[in-house]
């Protein structure tokens, strides 16, 4: 039970949606799948006044191609994006977070907004230099996800994800996408890698390894004369804080994982045999 | 736009019946099946999402009803154990023994009933 009361609105339109952030009282939340706001409420580590239901609002549900870009609302459900098969490296990735019946619940902007430190949805959409829509002060604004992601989401308060873009020539650029966990194959990463190989080279995003996912940034992964395990020193070199350690894994075990799914990835995606 | 201050009445379907219920709307659909309904085959056990004893299938796909608000489950058509009866699925595991003390069974069940349909 949550010991906590709070008030329920449920916009039906970004106009409405605007009204619902002027009248409730503070502090609210904005609630998508809700996974992990009634967690944190029901173990006392929340205690919002008022939570604000972005499921009913069209904007955060659309999944469509719209002028050369995929469109993708942010209350779509992680089985809702990995069914479509419109993002196959989204959907990759989206099928290994959590379990499949939390899928069903967990949403793409619930995913990227959420205190937990993984966000993996967020990796294929680094990679794809993918846009996103925020409802701020009773406007529309769209900006480039990386400007506004930096371990997490930077955004001001009150500010609402509407929705993601990516560019259609993404979505069908070869990938290699790696969860590896402790234990179970459902469970937090030790390391998820996502990796795509766009015209200019292969780039690559990570979560699991450091206290917050990045892309990461290495010149050396890009240079095709270098051999994949050279390349993945580099980017072992370039991470932009030390491995984690914690009870699942050691830093320098994370680092050997992530050295040896780095090489892996190159040699896969530049068809090296590897 | 809907709003629901304090405690406030809601119209849930359920097993293909509609209730109407007063509920906080800070209730998570599991307290509301189990309390209100006598629903209680979806069981509490680890409240935060991992070991599925509280599943329940809402518009065709499984839940997990612990981490759901109940006045978010408004106009869903929710599923629960005792509302699958003595289905193909239900009559496999009772006849293979599929359980052991029997409280997660309800899960398995809810969390089997698409891919087994498929
Ligand atoms: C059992 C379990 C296992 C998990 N395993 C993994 C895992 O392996 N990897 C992983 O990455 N994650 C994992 N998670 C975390 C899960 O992805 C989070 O619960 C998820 O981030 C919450 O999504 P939600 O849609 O339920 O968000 P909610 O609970 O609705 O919201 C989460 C937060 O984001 C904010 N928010 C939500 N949507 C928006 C929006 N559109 N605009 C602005 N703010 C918003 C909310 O206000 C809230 O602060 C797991 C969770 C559970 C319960």
């Amino acid at each position: 039970m949550i010991p906590c009361n709070f008030d329920y609105y449920r916009p039906e339109s970004l106009q409405e949606l605007g009204q619902a952030i002027r009248e409730a009282p503070r502090p609210f939340q904005f609630l998508a799948g809700g996974t992990e706001i009634v967690t944190m409420a029901q173990a006392g580590e929340v205690a919002p006044k008022a939570v604000i239901d972005l499921k009913a609002i069209p904007a955060c549900n659309k999944l469509a191609m719209e002028n050369g870009r995929l469109h993708m609302g942010a209350a779509l459900t992680l089985t809702q994006a990995a069914t479509s098969g419109l993002f196959p490296l989204l959907g990759s990735v989206a099928r290994r977070i959590s379990d499949h019946t939390n899928q069903c619940t967990i949403t793409l902007g619930g995913n990227i907004c959420g205190t937990i430190a993984y966000r993996e949805a967020i990796l294929p959409l680094l990679l794809s230099e993918a846009r996103a829509g925020f409802f701020r002060k009773g406007r529309v604004v769209e900006q480039k996800l990386a400007d506004c992601f930096h371990g997490r989401l930077q955004r001001e308060e009150e500010t609402a994800l509407l929705y993601l873009c990516v560019e259609q020539k993404y979505l069908s650029m070869p990938y290699v996408h790696v969860k590896k966990v402790k234990n179970e194959k459902i469970d937090y990463p030790l390391l998820t890698l996502a990796a795509l190989k766009a015209p200019e080279g292969v780039r690559l995003a990570v979560s699991g390894l450091c206290s917050f996912p990045f892309l990461v940034e290495c010149a050396a992964l890009a240079d095709p004369s270098r051999m994949p395990g050279q390349r993945a020193e580099a980017v072992i070199k370039s991470l932009p804080e030390q491995p984690r350690a914690d009870s699942f894994a050691s830093a320098a075990w994370r680092a050997f994982i992530m050295k040896q799914a780095v090489e892996d990835a190159i040699a896969r995606l530049e068809g090296r045999g590897g | 736009m809907i709003v629901y201050k304090g405690k406030a009445e809601i119209t849930l379907l359920v097993n293909g019946r509609t209730h109407v219920l007063w509920v906080r709307a800070a209730d998570v659909l599991l307290d509301v099946l189990r309390g209100q309904l006598g629903l209680t085959g979806a069981k509490p056990g680890c409240r935060n999402g991992d070991c599925g004893a509280c599943t329940v299938v809402m518009d065709g796909l499984p839940v997990k009803s612990c981490l759901v608000l109940a006045c978010a489950a408004e106009g869903k058509q929710i599923l629960t154990v005792e509302g699958i009866g003595e289905s193909p699925l239900a009559k496999a595991f009772s006849e293979a023994r599929a359980f052991q003390c029997g409280y997660c069974t309800p899960g398995f069940l809810m969390a089997s009933l698409r891919p087994f349909a498929k």
